[in-house]
C-alpha cells in the first residue's frame, strides 16, 4: 500500500484518471482551479477532462483520441463510390461520438477523486456556490478560507459547512437532498450491499 | 462525431455546406494546444509548434465536413488564397464570424427596443400638465 493514510488515499494531492488505454495526471491543484474547471461546463465537465490535462500530455491525448477503432458502416447504405468518399467516412469516424462519452466518464471519476466525494454531489455543490459566489467566497475569505490556496476537498468541506450552518433544519434537509441528487438520466452504480439496504429500507416503509 | 440529427448548415464559398458540430471537448482541447503553442513561441521556440497546431486544426475541421466535395472545394479555395483558415475555422466551429467587441464604443440599444409609456402613466401625465383638467 503506497499510503497507509485514509485521507491521502481518498484525497490525493494530484489526480490521475485512466482513459484511452493510459493514465493522465490533471494539472489542477487549488480549489479555485477545480471550481473554475467544473463551472466551465458542469454538464459535460470538459474543463476537467480534457481541459485539465497537463500541457505536456495534450499532444498525446489528441493522438489517442483520434486512434479509435473504425466502425464498419452499419446503416446498410451502399458502398461508397469513390476512394475519396471512403476516406471521408473513415476520417469522420476517427472522431467517434464515443470519445465524448469516454471523456465525460473520465471527468466524473476525476471529480470524485479530486473532491473525495461522489462526483454529482461535488458538481451540485459547485453549481450552487457559483450561483452565489460573491456571498460564499466572501464569507469564506473572512474566515480565512481562500479557494486560491486551499485544496479542493478542504474547500468543499468549508463551503458545505457554511451552507449547512446558515440553514435551519428544513434548509439542511433541502440542502442534503439537492446535493445528493444525481443529474437526470444518470444511472448510479450501487454495490450489492447498498442495493440490499435500499430494498430493505423501501420494504420497511 | 454527432449523429445525423445534429448536422448544421453554414454558408461558405457562397453556398450552404453541412457540418457535424464540433464538440465542446474538442474545442477545449484545440484551444489548450493553441495556448500552449503561443507560449512556446513567446518563449523563443521555433514555429514548429504552430505548424503542428495548424495540422491538427485542419484535421479537426476536415472531420467536420459531411460531404467530401465541400471539403475538397474549401481546401482548394484555401490553397488558392480565396479563403483563410481563420474564416473556415470560425465557420466550422462557431457558424459565424463576429467582430471583437469594442470596449470604447459599446453597443447602444436600438430605438425599437424602447418600451412605450404605459397608458395609465400617460393619462396621469396629461391631466397633471393641464391644471384645469386636473381640477375636474
Amino acid at each position: 500500500m503506497q499510503h497507509a493514510d485514509v485521507l491521502a488515499s481518498t484525497r490525493p494531492n494530484r489526480v490521475t484518471v485512466g482513459c484511452l488505454g493510459r493514465h493522465w495526471e490533471l494539472a489542477l491543484s487549488t480549489a479555485a482551479q477545480w471550481i473554475g474547471a467544473i463551472g466551465y461546463d458542469p454538464d459535460r465537465l470538459v474543463g476537467i477532462f480534457p481541459g485539465g490535462v497537463a500541457d505536456e500530455d495534450l499532444e498525446a491525448l489528441w493522438e489517442c483520441s483520434r486512434q479509435l477503432h473504425v466502425q464498419p458502416d452499419r446503416t446498410g447504405e451502399s458502398e461508397p463510390e469513390t476512394p475519396g468518399q471512403l476516406l471521408r467516412t473513415q476520417r469522420a469516424q476517427l472522431w467517434d461520438q464515443n470519445i465524448e462519452r469516454k471523456w465525460v466518464n473520465s471527468a466524473r471519476v476525476a471529480v470524485a477523486r479530486g473532491s473525495g466525494r461522489d462526483w454529482w454531489w461535488t458538481v451540485n455543490l459547485v453549481r450552487k456556490v457559483l450561483g452565489i459566489w460573491p456571498y460564499i467566497n466572501g464569507q469564506l475569505l473572512l474566515s480565512g478560507v481562500d479557494a486560491e490556496k486551499l485544496s479542493f476537498p478542504s474547500w468543499c468541506d468549508a463551503a458545505f459547512m457554511l451552507l449547512w450552518t446558515s440553514a435551519d433544519a428544513e434548509g439542511r434537509t433541502k440542502l442534503e437532498l439537492e446535493l445528493s441528487m444525481p443529474p437526470a438520466g444518470i444511472a448510479v452504480a450501487m454495490s450489492p450491499k447498498a442495493t440490499k439496504k435500499m430494498l430493505s429500507d423501501f420494504a420497511a416503509d | 462525431m454527432a449523429d445525423e440529427d445534429n448536422i448544421v448548415t453554414h454558408k461558405l464559398l457562397g453556398r450552404d455546406m453541412q457540418f457535424r458540430p464540433v464538440s465542446p471537448g474538442q474545442l477545449v482541447l484545440i484551444n489548450r494546444m493553441a495556448q500552449r503553442a503561443q507560449r512556446q513561441v513567446d518563449e523563443g521556440e521555433t514555429a514548429a509548434a504552430f505548424n503542428s497546431l495548424m495540422v491538427k486544426m485542419l484535421d479537426l475541421i476536415d472531420s467536420l465536413f459531411v460531404f467530401e466535395q465541400d471539403r475538397q472545394d474549401v481546401e482548394d479555395a484555401m490553397l488558392a488564397g480565396k479563403i483563410s483558415l481563420e474564416e473556415v475555422q470560425s465557420i466550422a466551429f462557431g457558424g459565424k464570424t463576429e467582430p471583437a467587441p469594442d470596449d470604447a464604443d459599446p453597443v447602444v440599444a436600438p430605438k425599437t427596443l424602447r418600451s412605450k409609456r404605459p397608458a395609465a402613466v400617460a393619462k396621469v401625465a396629461k391631466k397633471t400638465a393641464n391644471p384645469r383638467r386636473a381640477a375636474r
